[in-house]
This record gives C-alpha cells, sequence and structure tokens, in this order.
C-alpha cells in the first residue's frame, strides 16, 4: 500500500511525463497490431483468393509402400483417397523402371507413374497433344515434359520397362511442368494393368480442409483394417504455400516495420524514463536517506511503470480493436475477401512488451540513485 | 534510547583521493541539547554530518554511538532502519521532493520509516506542518512556497518521525536575515520541546551564538570555541 500510494505520488507529480509514455506505448501497440493484423490479412487473402479460384486449399504427397501385385498402387491410393475424401493422383517411385531406345536406357529419364488428376492438383500447362485419360485404350500411352521430348527426340513410341519385360508406349502430349529434368508421365492403372509391381507410390491429396494429422491418420486406420500399405513419408505441396512463399517477402518487411514500430517505441519511452532520471534519482536517494530500502524503490518503479503500461494497454487493446475493423475492411474493399478476426494474441505480445519496456525505462532514475553517494543529499 | 544522544570517538574519514577531511574526532550531544559546527568551506562540516546521520561511513577505527547503539556493530539494513526512525533532517536548500505537496513531502519520512501505520500517517504530517504554522500550506508543492516556508516544512518533515537527533544543514543558508532568524527560532523551539539533539552545521556566527556550544572544524579536527559570557 505505501508503495502504491508513493508509486501514484510520483505518476501525478509528472503528469506530462506519465501522458507521453501511455501515448507513445499506445501508439506502438496499436502500430504494431495494424501491421501484424495488415499481415494476416494479405496471407488470408491469398489463401482465400486460391480457394475462390478453384486452387487447392491444402495438397499433401503422401509416399506409401505397397506390396507387389496386380492393382495394389491403385488400390491403395483409392482408399486412402476414400478415407479422406479427397481428391488425388498417384504416382509410382523407385522403380527400377527405365525408358528404353534402341535397345539402351536412357538413364537420365525418370518415368512417373501417374493418375489423370495430376493435372488438376498441378495444371502445368499442355504443350502439345492431349494429357493422359481415364478411358480404356488399347495402346499404353505417356505424356512427356519438354525436356523429356527433347531428350528423347521426335519419336512417338518408347519401350518402357525392366531389363527383362518392356512395353511399346505412345505419346499422347507433351506438358510444360516446370522442371528441368526430363519425366516421362504414364497413366497408373495403365501401369499397373500392365503388372510391374511397384515397391513405392507417391499420392497426391488435395481439398480445401485436409492437414497432414488427418492423412497420417487415416493411413494408420487403414493398416489397422488390413490395408496392404504403409506410409513412408508425406509433405504439403500445394500451390497456398507457393503463392504465401511468394508473398513471403512482404509479409517480412511488414513484421519489421511492426517490430520498428515497437523499436521506436521503446526509444521514445526511454527517452522520456532518461530526460527526468536525474531529478527522480535525486528523489529516490532522498527517500533512500529517509529510510527507503533499495527494494522498496524497485517496487515502486516496477508499480509505476506498471499503472502506465495497463493504462497504455488498455487504451492501446481498445484502439486497435476499434481500428481493426477499417484495417482490415481496406482489404475486404480490395480483395474481396472475409475479414480474419481480431487477433486477441497481438494484443498480448504488445502488452508484454509495453510492459517491459516501461519497466526498463523506469528502472534507470532507481539504479542512478543505487549507485549515488547518500551523503549527496546534504549538498543539493 | 540514553541521554546522550550522540557519542563519537576517533572519528576519521578519508576521502576515495586520499585526503584525510576528519583526524579523531571527539564529538557527545545529549538530548535537549543543541551545537553549532562552523568552519570553512570544505572543512568537512557536512562530511562530519553525513557521518553522524548514517548516510556516508566513518574510517575503520571510528567508534561511533548514535542513542546507545554501536553503529559498526550492526548491518547496513539496521542501520538505514536506525537512521530512518532516529535521525531528522534539514538539509540546506529544504530538500524537498519539487512534485509532492508539502504535506506529502512531511510524510515521506513516515511512509518509508515504517514508524506509524499508514492510516495515521497524513494526520501526523497535517499535524507538524500546523505546529511550524504552515499547515495551509498542505497542498502546495514547494516551487509555490516562499524559502522560508520551505525550511519550515523541511523542519517539519525532520521532526514528523519524532527523532533523537536533528542533523541541519545550513538550515537558514538560503534565507534573508529576518526570515533565517525566525526559522532558527522555530527549529529551536522545535527542538527543545521535542526532547532532541540538535547539531547544525553554519557559517553564521549568529546562528551558532544561538546554540549551546559551538566547535569549529578545521585541518580535521574539532574544538570547541570558548564563548565570551
Amino acid at each position: 500500500m505505501r508503495t502504491l500510494i508513493v508509486a501514484l505520488q510520483g505518476l501525478r507529480g509528472a503528469p506530462v511525463k506519465s501522458i507521453l509514455v501511455v501515448l507513445a506505448l499506445t501508439l506502438g501497440m496499436v502500430g504494431f497490431v495494424a501491421v501484424l493484423t495488415a499481415d494476416q490479412v494479405m496471407r488470408d487473402a491469398v489463401t482465400q483468393r486460391a480457394v475462390l479460384l478453384g486452387g487447392n486449399a491444402s495438397t499433401y504427397q503422401a509416399t506409401i509402400a505397397v506390396p507387389p501385385g496386380d492393382g495394389e498402387a491403385g488400390r491403395a491410393a483409392d482408399q486412402l483417397e476414400r478415407r479422406l475424401a479427397a481428391t488425388g493422383a498417384a504416382s509410382i517411385e523407385d522403380l527400377d523402371v527405365g525408358v528404353w531406345s534402341d535397345g539402351a536406357v536412357m538413364n537420365d529419364v525418370a518415368v512417373v507413374f501417374t493418375e489423370p488428376e495430376l493435372r488438376d492438383i498441378l495444371p502445368f500447362p499442355l504443350v502439345e497433344g492431349s494429357w493422359l485419360i481415364d478411358a480404356v485404350v488399347l495402346a499404353p500411352r505417356v505424356a512427356l515434359n519438354e525436356a523429356a521430348r527433347d531428350a528423347l527426340g521426335g519419336a512417338k513410341l518408347y519401350e518402357i520397362g525392366t531389363q527383362d519385360q518392356r512395353v511399346t508406349f505412345s505419346r499422347m502430349g507433351v506438358v510444360r511442368d516446370g522442371r528441368s529434368t526430363p519425366q516421362v508421365y504414364i497413366h497408373l492403372d495403365e501401369y499397373s494393368r500392365w503388372n510391374v509391381s511397384p515397391s513405392a507410390v507417391s499420392i497426391r491429396l488435395h481439398s480445401p480442409t485436409l492437414s497432414e494429422d488427418e492423412v497420417r491418420m487415416a493411413a494408420r486406420q487403414l493398416g489397422a483394417v488390413g490395408a496392404s500399405f504403409t506410409l513412408r513419408d508425406i509433405a504439403r505441396t500445394d500451390q497456398v504455400d507457393l503463392l504465401a512463399d511468394e508473398i513471403g517477402t512482404t509479409t517480412r518487411v511488414l513484421f519489421v516495420l511492426g517490430l520498428l514500430s515497437l523499436a521506436s517505441t521503446v526509444v521514445g519511452i526511454a527517452n522520456v524514463g532518461l530526460a527526468t532520471a536525474r531529478s527522480r534519482a535525486r528523489e529516490f536517494t532522498l527517500r533512500r536517506a529517509m529510510g527507503a530500502s533499495r527494494s522498496q524503490l524497485a517496487l515502486i518503479v516496477i508499480v509505476e511503470s506498471q499503472i502506465l503500461a495497463g493504462a497504455a494497454a488498455v487504451i492501446a487493446v481498445a484502439g486497435s480493436y476499434a481500428l481493426f475493423p477499417a484495417v482490415v475492411g481496406a482489404f475486404d474493399a480490395q480483395l474481396g475477401v472475409t475479414p480474419p478476426p481480431y487477433q486477441w494474441h497481438y494484443a498480448l505480445i504488445c502488452l508484454s512488451v509495453a510492459s517491459a519496456t516501461a519497466i526498463v525505462s523506469s528502472i534507470v532514475p532507481a539504479l542512478l540513485s543505487y549507485w549515488r553517494d547518500l551523503s549527496g543529499v546534504m549538498r543539493e | 534510547m540514553t541521554a546522550t544522544v550522540v557519542r563519537l570517538r576517533d572519528g576519521n574519514r578519508t576521502l576515495p583521493g586520499g585526503a584525510r577531511l576528519l583526524k579523531g574526532v571527539d564529538l557527545d550531544v545529549v538530548r535537549g541539547e543543541s551545537i553549532a559546527i562552523i568552519g570553512r568551506s570544505g572543512s568537512g562540516k557536512s562530511t562530519l554530518l553525513a557521518g553522524l546521520g548514517l548516510l556516508a561511513p566513518f574510517d575503520g577505527g571510528t567508534h561511533y554511538e548514535l542513542g546507545g547503539v554501536d553503529v559498526a556493530t550492526i548491518s547496513e539494513r539496521k542501520r538505514a532502519r536506525l537512521r530512518a526512525q532516529n535521525v531528522g533532517f534539514v538539509l540546506q536548500n529544504a530538500g524537498l521532493v519539487s512534485h509532492l505537496s508539502a504535506i506529502e513531502n512531511v510524510e515521506m519520512p513516515l511512509i518509508h520509516s515504517r514508524t506509524m501505520r499508514l492510516s495515521r500517517t497524513r494526520a501526523r504530517a497535517s499535524e507538524m506542518l500546523d505546529l511550524l504554522e504552515v499547515g495551509h500550506l498542505s497542498r502546495r508543492r514547494s516551487p509555490q512556497v516562499s524559502g522560508g516556508e520551505r525550511q519550515r516544512i523541511a523542519i517539519a518533515r525532520a521532526l514528523a518521525i519524532d527523532p533523537d537527533l536533528i542533523l541541519a544543514d545550513e538550515p537558514t543558508g538560503a534565507l534573508d536575515e529576518v526570515t533565517g532568524r525566525r526559522v532558527l527560532d522555530e527549529m529551536l523551539s522545535r527542538v527543545a520541546q521535542a526532547g532532541a539533539a540538535l547539531i547544525v552545521v553554519t557559517h553564521d556566527p549568529e546562528v551558532a551564538a544561538r546554540t549551546d556550544r559551538t566547535y569549529r572544524l578545521d585541518g580535521g579536527t574539532l574544538r570547541e570555541e570558548a564563548r565570551a559570557s
């Protein structure tokens, strides 16, 4: 109680300083919340826009091990997709399968066994011909990327398989998949019918709400009921992440701006604190001469600073909450997306920073008085 | 508390640079007694006062008893408490905290020394201001009152804890002659009523003459001045 009385006396005794500190804290906190909110709105806008434009909210590539057997890879993919209510496209990896030309394997050409939906998930442009389709056809087909087309020359038929067993495929089309290494895409079901036993299947699963945990859970549940595959690896590969990466620089700049806003607040408050440090140090020295202990002084300083920080926090949170619709409204009008809710954890961050800043700036005069010679009060 | 409030033997004080300000100072002051210490500027008067008020330590080997307590044998914390509860200070420029009102300044040692319940400190401070006839200034801050009024408030603050020892450093130094005399009268009269011991450091022979004894500090040693009868 004694500490509180002295702290309140100190605050009331320097009203301009108190108001400046509260003002600086408030502006810093509001600025920080506004900047981080803008950052959050941008991220949400990108996600929502991607979904609205038919992109994938979340896409995961799950690699599963499957036993040898006709159609096992396709069934594994199908089970996982059904369980997750997701659409998917499977591709087979790690097979000792290659593209052969004139009896010799083309080591630098990779073979990807996939489903037609892959191009929906990764909508790489078609350069010529057509993409793989589900219709049953008599001749096995492939699609190439541009690098593979260049590597394989102008041939329309390719031998694909192992040393012992190869099948001739016809070229359906060429896609620009963004890869510089040669890739040959083959329809997974056709590949399964061809009866080469895969050892691993890579399945792309996508839906608006898919999460990594859900995929892992589904794989475990399927394994528990006897499904013939094992989940090996899972990674997020969707375009939302890519878009988020693209705006990453902007968001980082915004975050730095937010930090600068807080830093300027800290410097401003420290400046106000230091400007009055000498007179406060004299007061504290006098208080020490009259019986106040160092710990009492520290407590007075802390209480004073926390009263200021608390007042600033109330105003700042109220201000940023009131300002929030205007900030997100600007994005809403521009981007046509649903604004995110008010981020309370930003306010908590601000409160912590305000609290620490207020203590640091107020502790200086107390420390100065600690080191002062008490007999100095006789000379002042 | 014994009748002897201050008992100093072989009081020495050496500054960090090596200069010896006090050399074997002996001093006894009893309750109700007032003494003056005079001397040139820089002779160590304020240093002696700071040592007696436990604001700064004497050198090792000094024996100092304040109210019968050998200060060398107690911890710094206990020394601080002893000072807070037994020593009142009247400083040269009053030493008031400018952003506090008169009553808050007087209340300050009561709050920090914890000699009184918090609920009583305001009443006690008010009582002391009334005693010094500055009760009507209780809400004013020190820049809003005159020099004489400031010193009265400072005296009220020094007396508020009901101290055994009051140390006054040039209490009238910043006042005009008339105001200084009135303040001194006030201080001597209140100290006598309170039964405290008073040590005044001054340059003013008139102030010194009003006390019971006068000592001169010269070359680090303290000698009692003879009084003309």
